[in-house]
């Protein structure tokens, strides 16, 4: 099957910065991910292995580098983080679970990094990220008037956050925020490792 | 006016001169000084003309709270309109100008409409000038004659970032009782953003001395105390704009807006020192007290050498201690009031020891201008019955006058804030009676005037405001805001009639005392209307010098208490904001499918519904819009066209009372229905009217899938969770929207087209009209649909987003023999309308319920409940009050009528054209109208169309095309 970035039509005429600007974007969609809910998806995800964080609007982490978000009481987003991605479409292919539902997660994602890139998120987003003491703070809110998922994640000296959007809001939202990060400097930056017309079977 | 000798805490460099310009004419100033006060440090007293009359007109306030400081500059090769001279640093090389002047500010030609005055007053235009034929002459006239700068219209475009920030605490002005709010809040553990409009922190409590340093000591040592406080901080040159929900203030600084978000507001923004209203007492020269207080105590200007001061508190006599400090000789004190308190009496004393005269029950009756058009004397008289003058009066030669006879709470964000506001009598202003959470005030916006008792209000206040941001109950303390003034600071009544006029109460819009008896007599006697005919508090200043004296005016001409007239409503924003800091980028948000890239290449013509952005036709060379739309409709009938149609909303239902939520939720029934098939929903709110209509597909016996409106998707799924919570149901909601495409392939030879991609069984007896099956399409596991919105066969194609330019690119290469080809919302619309399908929020309204619209056939009113079935009952029992109908014009090629249009029955309105289309297929041109049931039920009625021209229409049943439905369900391609 084909998949293709909803901001794929934005790469087709991109003109891409270096790496080391002061604030960067970078599309993840690509990314292989499920969403699901129900009353049964805590002990489901559970017993497939996964690391469930127990607040909800949290996160975690586990050692290969999958994201589980809980996105309410029992609403979650399931995400292959980097190239380790065969437990994430393993359990998305199981998805038929009594009092398991499927929740279909077509995002739009990208990353947002930089040293400058907390300047960009007050900007254009009313969440003080900054003053949020959470350690794995999952943040839903509204950028540039579209409504997002946000994880915030240490990487090394500075924070880089996730960013998740309806699809059809994705190209609006990522045109608007490249256009500010240019002005500071920075801008989008490619992935060569993943492209975004990549096809895949 | 002249520079004074260096002043310990001056805000001025006097190492940095600038050089500048006025009126062409070269000038100097320092570091530090704004235009206005190094206008002044040159002895430039006439600084603008007035709004109407073109008055001569001098500094005011000194605060940027009056409209005769704006100046057009040209600075670094920008022309800069309507700047604040009050509070715009002075730079180097700016070339200023005076506004709204003919021929220059000393020779302005226009000064001659204030000889024609009389025949000018409020409202002459509403009485002049109504003749529709002459209005654009007139309107162009006065536009021409009217306005400030003037606009460089190939000024560069430039984008102002706005910022957002965030504090538990922020403190709106920074006098005293701003700053111990602060202090109190942070030493409290609250984080503390602390803001004022000018240059520096400290208020009155630095420029108000009254002869005296104590208090400006104390100002200093609070000053030091917030610079080093590592939870406070300070943003100077900064003013609140705005204050919208939940504690969200827009911050005006001189670059950008920022949009704070705190956790608690403490509003300790003072008060406006108010004019007093007698005969000419706009000349320049004539100026609020505390503007030529902050004249004196930051730019060290001296505003004038000889001056009188008009007062009714003991604000004035403070202020005539402090022109004798800086070497100003004071004519005298008048005091309005019979009997001044005691604060004003010990102050009297110590002027009268440096032999200042004093006069109590006087007014000023008149100003009078010299050569150069400033105040040269006054005529000071006993102030007797009805505000008038007594015949006898004595002149004083002054070149200044300064006013203090009262003040006017800055209460404009509070009330924006939600809070309610009383008259107290014991200050003679407004104060707070009731606050909203987290929102609390302090200082003189309260009615505290002291110093001291400022300090203390702002301690308790801030304390209060930490309290509440940490959730904790505030400390007990003995004292609440006192007013811890002797007497009371606002005169009930500064205004003196005088039989010339001329008698300014709104300085922006030459609003006289006269104007004002005319408008109540006219009618015009409460607040708002009152404000709408005079204008009063609608210029730049927006009432912060004119509103009180209105309402005292309105009050007496009703011969009732200022409390009881009411007050004019504060809307945001509070003060003049910079266009250039709204004109930031505009995010609103627009939605597109991810097939715009392919639309635009097919050639869309775009049009936006709602957030998204959808091809209303695909646009073909050499041929006309309407000869587009006809061609997509023909492939529609003849062939094959594929639409895009994923902005439909679309969402999942999940769970064991899944079927049962359905049930409650649209007026069909839905636990009946079998897993693969779909049925029609009609969604009611509780009056029984329609609110969304769409196709609700059953997956499996515990999952739906279902469609709603382009527009009404996000609303809709708010509103379904809502009820899942409310109702307790094992359900689990997904929206679905965006995350699915999808695509309607419709015509007869649609089956053909989709047979080449699939894996599923197309054939009629597998799959029939309005069923539903799951498979592969290219590759992609999709949800196949049969529904026939545009009455033919045809598939709704659902597939995961991120593979649907695969689909639709594989669809058109499958189809591309049948000549396949895309069509956009509009044919859909002649396409639907042919059908007879109803599109709800088109041809319905907020009114419409399923019996006017035809759709009884959509609700089963035999089920126990769903929404709006009560209401149904019992208009199923009244008379109908419209009808949906078709109809067909007798003579299809007339003027096409629009939607809206006007239904006649005889001469009177019987209803409106709800969609109206020419129909390429049946060659008539056909429509829906909601009509009264009398129209309903006879043949024929009129419409009204453009230009007033009348054309017979013939109601039509439906639907117009294809009545058996036989289109819908082919079983084989023809």
């Amino acid at each position: 099957m084909t998949r293709r970035s909803p901001l794929a039509d934005w790469h087709l005429q991109a003109s891409y910065c270096c790496a080391g600007v002061p604030v960067w974007l970078q599309d993840c969609s690509w990314r292989q991910r499920f969403g699901c809910k129900g009353p049964e998806a805590t002990p489901w995800l559970e017993a497939l292995g996964f690391t469930v964080p127990q607040p909800a609007n949290s996160c975690a982490f586990d050692a290969n580098d999958i994201l589980v978000a809980r996105l309410g009481t029992t609403e979650f987003l399931v995400e292959a983080m980097s190239a380790t991605t065969q437990s994430v479409i393993a359990a998305r292919e199981r998805l038929s679970v009594p009092g398991v539902y499927p929740v279909i997660r077509q995002d739009a994602a990208f990353i947002l990094g930089g040293p400058r890139a907390t300047d960009l998120l007050l900007e254009t987003c009313s969440y003080p990220f900054a003053s949020d003491a959470r350690s794995t703070p999952v943040v839903m809110t509204s950028m540039v008037g579209a409504g997002v998922t946000v994880v915030p994640r240490r990487a090394g000296e500075t924070t880089e956050f996730n960013v998740w959007c309806d699809p059809s809001f994705g190209l609006y939202l990522w045109s608007t925020l490249v256009e500010i990060a240019q002005e500071m400097g920075g801008g989008a930056i490619a992935d060569g490792q993943q492209s975004t017309l990549r096809g895949e079977s | 006016m002249k520079r004074l000798p260096p002043l310990s805490g001056e805000w001025i460099d006097r190492k940095q001169p600038i050089a500048f310009t006025f009126e062409g004419q070269p000038f100097s100033g320092f570091a530090g000084d704004t235009i206005s006060s190094a206008l002044a440090a040159n002895g430039q007293r006439i600084i603008g003309r007035s709004f109407k009359y073109h008055r001569p007109r001098g500094l005011l306030s000194v605060a940027n709270h009056d409209s005769n400081a704006i100046m057009q500059v040209q600075h670094h090769g920008r022309t800069l309109p309507n700047v604040r001279a009050d509070v715009t640093p002075l730079a180097d090389g700016m070339r200023v100008t005076a506004v709204n002047t003919r021929g220059g500010l000393a020779k302005d030609s226009l000064h001659l409409l204030d000889r024609l005055s009389a025949f000018l007053p409020v409202g002459f235009y509403y009485k002049a000038f109504h003749s529709k034929r002459f209005f654009p002459r007139w309107e162009r006239l006065f536009r021409n004659l009217a306005g400030l700068s003037e606009l460089d219209l190939h000024s560069s475009r430039r984008r102002t970032p706005k910022a957002y920030a965030f504090t538990d605490v922020l403190v709106v002005g920074a006098g005293p009782s701003g700053l111990a709010a602060a202090l109190s809040a942070a030493d409290n553990g609250a984080q503390v953003m602390l803001v004022d409009e000018n240059a520096g922190p400290g208020g009155s409590g630095l420029y108000a001395r009254g002869g005296q340093d104590a208090d400006a000591r104390q100002t200093l040592q609070l000053m030091e105390r917030v610079r080093q406080h590592p939870r406070i901080q300070v943003l100077c040159n900064t003013y609140a704009a705005g204050y919208y929900a939940d504690h969200w203030v827009a911050l005006i600084t001189p670059t950008e807006m920022v949009k704070v978000r705190a956790a608690s507001v403490v509003f300790a923004q003072g008060a406006f020192e108010q004019p007093a209203v007698f005969h000419n007492n706009d000349l320049p020269g004539i100026l609020l007290a505390s503007g030529a207080q902050r004249l004196l105590s930051r730019y060290a200007v001296a505003p004038c050498q000889r001056v009188l001061v008009l007062t009714a508190n003991p604000q004035g006599y403070a202020a005539a201690l402090d022109a004798l400090e800086h070497g100003i000789e004071v004519a005298g004190i008048v005091d309005l009031r019979t009997a001044p308190g005691p604060a004003s009496t010990q102050l009297a004393e110590r002027l009268q020891a440096r032999g200042v005269p004093v006069s109590t029950s006087a007014i000023i009756e008149n100003a009078r201008a010299g050569v150069d058009g400033c105040v040269r004397s006054v005529v000071v008289k006993t102030r007797g019955q009805d505000d008038v003058a007594t015949a006898a009066g004595q002149t004083h030669e002054v070149d200044g006058v300064w006013m203090s006879v009262g003040f006017a709470p800055a209460h404009s964000l509070l009330l924006q804030a939600g809070a309610r506001l009383q008259m107290e009598s014991s200050v003679g202003q407004y104060v707070p009676s009731m606050l909203p959470a987290g929102i609390f005030s302090c200082g003189k916006v309260t009615g505290v005037y002291g110093f001291t008792s400022r300090l203390t209000d702002g301690t308790r206040v801030g304390e209060q405001a930490a309290a509440y941001v940490q959730r904790r109950a505030p400390k007990p303390r003995s004292t609440a805001g006192t007013p811890g003034m002797m007497e009371m600071p606002n005169h009930p009544y500064p205004i003196v009639a005088h039989a010339k006029g001329k008698n300014f109460i709104d300085f922006d819009e030459d609003l006289q005392l006269k104007d004002f008896a005319n408008a109540v007599q006219e009618g015009f006697d409460s607040i708002e209307l009152l404000k709408r005919y005079t204008t009063v508090g609608m210029g730049p200043s927006q009432g912060k010098h004119s509103n009180l004296n209105a309402l005292r005016i309105l009050a007496k001409l009703r011969s009732e208490a200022v409390g009881r007239v009411g007050a004019p409503t504060a809307r945001p924003m509070f003060h003049p904001v910079p266009l250039s800091h709204l004109a930031g980028r505009s995010f609103s948000p627009e939605r597109a499918t991810q097939l715009a890239g392919a639309h635009e290449a097919l050639g869309a013509v775009w049009m936006l519904a709602g957030q998204w952005k959808r091809p209303e036709y695909y646009a073909v060379a050499g041929l006309s819009r309407a000869a587009a739309i006809e061609q997509e409709v023909r492939a529609v009938r003849e062939g094959a066209g594929l639409i895009d149609v994923g902005t439909l909303g679309k969402i999942e239902i999940h769970g064991p009372d899944a079927a049962e939520f359905l049930d409650r939720v649209y007026a069909g029934r839905y636990g009946t229905l079998t897993a693969g098939m779909t049925r029609y929903g009609l969604m009611l709110d509780e009056s029984g009217v329609i609110i969304d209509d769409g196709v609700i597909a059953r997956l499996a016996d515990e999952s739906f899938y279902f469609t709603t409106t382009t527009g009404n998707s996000a609303s809709i799924y708010r509103e379904l969770g809502r009820l899942a919570t409310q109702w307790n149901l094992k359900v689990g909601l997904v929206n679905a929207t965006g995350h699915y495409a999808a695509f309607n392939l419709a015509g007869p030879l649609s089956r053909r087209i989709l047979a080449r991609l699939t894996t599923v069984d197309l054939a009629q007896s597998s799959f029939p009209f309005l069923g539903l099956r799951e498979g592969l399409v290219a590759g992609v596991p999709a949800r196949l649909m049969r529904v026939g919105f545009v009455g033919e066969l045809g598939y709704e194609i659902h597939v995961p987003v991120h593979s649907a330019l695969h689909v639709w690119e594989a669809l058109f290469a499958a189809g591309a023999a049948e000549a396949i080809r895309p069509f956009g919302v509009e044919a859909q619309r002649v396409l639907r309308l042919e059908k007879g399908h109803l599109i709800v929020g088109q041809d319905t309204d907020g009114l419409t319920d399923p019996l006017q619209a035809g759709c009884e056939w959509a609700i089963k009113m035999d089920k126990p409940f769903f929404i709006g079935q009560r209401s149904l009952r019992i208009l199923q029992k009244m008379p109908k009050r419209q009808h949906l109908v078709g109809f067909r014009l007798t003579a299809p090629g007339t003027d096409l009528p629009q939607e809206g249009h006007l239904v006649l029955a005889g001469t009177e309105m019987a209803g409106r054209v709800t969609s109206v289309t020419r129909s390429p297929t049946l060659q008539a041109v056909i429509g829906l109208a909601m009509v009264t049931p009398a129209v309903a039920t006879g043949t024929g009625f009129r419409i009204r169309i453009d230009g007033g021209r009348e054309v017979d229409a013939i109601i039509t049943p439906l639907p117009f095309y294809d009545a058996a439905g036989a289109r819908q369900k082919l079983a084989e391609a023809p």
